[in-house]
């Protein structure tokens, strides 16, 4: 004969058992295996919208980014007006960067967060876009789009297709900047000569971000001047 | 054809109005004097406090995008008048102060009543007090992200900087990891219970 605190026991064991460990597999599981398929998932649901959805192929690009670069608009000189052209809005994708020596070779975002991050390499609004005649601000991750970064030698070429024209810089100098340094790269991000500053969490190959950053400041070389003032 | 007239009116009216806030543009006479008000306006004992020069570039990307009439540009001053009011009655010379004073709120509101003229909103993420995590979110009309920014970029004389956390972006794999550990450990943990409660 089994006493009530048996029953009670095996009642609980019952639940423990067959309700909330299962349950909590499933959760465990569901999780597991959300964050596996995430990336395998996403460009099936990229294709199917293109193919079956009444969007286009600019608004199935990417989540949060809209591309407005078609391609080397082929000028490389004179001037471009404000009305001339369209100025990228926070989150577009408006040209393509290159860096001679790396393996750098990505989308150029306009503004930058967490989301734009895993996108490309983004262009700072704290700085200008190229042919301003200033700081043009670009960071990308250290472990995908500028993982190469470290490799750009002095003297390397860095081709910048946007938009509205084509630009080439020279590596001038590499640097290693503590993040919260900011007279580090403020003479060139808010001077007046036009400086494209492109930066990484440094060293490259660690696994969380990193107090340091690697710098690498380019001149330029030839490119045309954008008008913003009306 | 009357009503074809009166329609035509209307839709010629209403793309009118919408132009002013969202065409894409240069920045025009009404920006420029905008720009100048804040980088200069801000006087306290004599001193004019300024405004960091990558701020001043992020406005000038904003007013890329927008375009800021007569009578906007009106009605922006008239707002940041008194803001600045504001700002010189509880003596705001630090970035520090406006915690201090509990100003942060009418701050924002300010802030919130001259992106509302040229239609656009001011939401925050995080705390403000954090400069390297809190962050002030413009959005247009449309509710499309114009611009994120930094609540402070130096604080109390020390810089923060501008540049982002560029370090791995391992999110997927880290709750990868910790869902398979969490899987194992619970597996472990159910196995041995259930040896136990057998032998017994």
């Amino acid at each position: 004969m089994r006493t009530n605190s048996e029953k009670n026991r095996s009642k609980k064991g019952y639940r423990k058992y067959f309700i909330i460990l299962p349950v909590v597999f499933l959760i465990c599981g569901y999780i597991l295996f959300f964050v596996c398929l995430t990336p395998i998932l996403n460009p099936l649901i990229s294709v199917y919208s293109l193919a079956f959805s009444n969007t286009n192929s600019r608004t199935a690009a990417e989540s949060g980014t809209n591309s407005i670069f078609n391609g080397s608009t082929g000028i490389r000189n004179g001037i471009v007006n404000y009305d001339e052209f369209d100025y990228p809005a926070y989150g577009d994708i408006f040209g393509k960067i290159t860096v001679e020596g790396t393996n750098i070779d990505c989308n150029l975002i306009f503004g930058s967060n967490t989301s734009l991050l895993r996108q490309g390499a983004c262009v700072s609004i704290y700085g200008h876009i190229p042919g301003c005649g200033s700081g043009i601000l670009v960071g990308a991750h250290n472990n995908t789009y500028f993982h190469s970064l470290p490799r750009a030698k002095e003297g390397a070429t860095v081709n910048v297709e946007t938009n509205y024209g084509s630009f080439v810089y020279r590596v001038k100098e590499t640097k290693i900047i503590k993040d919260t340094d900011r007279q580090g790269y403020e003479k060139q991000l808010n001077g007046d000569e036009e400086t494209l500053i492109l930066y990484t969490c440094y060293p490259v190959d660690t696994l969380a971000s990193t107090p340091d950053r690697f710098f690498v400041f380019c001149e330029l070389v030839s490119g045309p001047k954008v008008n913003m003032f009306e | 054809m009357k009503k074809l007239a009166c329609l035509m009116v209307v839709a010629v009216l209403l793309a009118v109005s919408m132009i002013p806030a969202f065409a894409a543009s240069g920045i025009n006479k009404n920006e420029q004097e905008l720009l100048n008000y804040v980088k200069t306006a801000y006087v306290v004992n004599g001193t004019t406090i300024t405004v960091p020069q990558e701020y001043m570039t992020a406005l000038e990307n904003v007013f890329a995008n927008v375009d800021v009439t007569d009578a906007q540009y009106k009605e922006i001053k008239a707002i940041l008048d008194e803001a600045l009011a504001f700002c010189k009655s509880k003596n705001l010379t630090e970035i520090d102060d406006i915690t201090k004073t509990g100003s942060t709120q009418t701050l924002l509101d300010y802030a919130r009543k001259a992106l509302a003229v040229i239609g656009c909103t001011l939401a925050t993420k995080g705390s403000l007090k954090d400069a390297d995590h809190g962050t002030l979110i413009i959005y247009d009309a449309n509710g499309k992200v114009i611009a994120e920014l930094h609540p402070a970029i130096i604080k109390s004389g020390k810089s923060s900087g501008v540049v982002d956390k560029t370090g791995a972006d391992y999110t997927s794999a880290a709750i990868c990891g910790v869902s398979a550990v969490a899987v194992l450990a619970a597996a472990s943990v159910a196995v041995k219970k259930f040896r136990k409660e057998n032998e017994d």
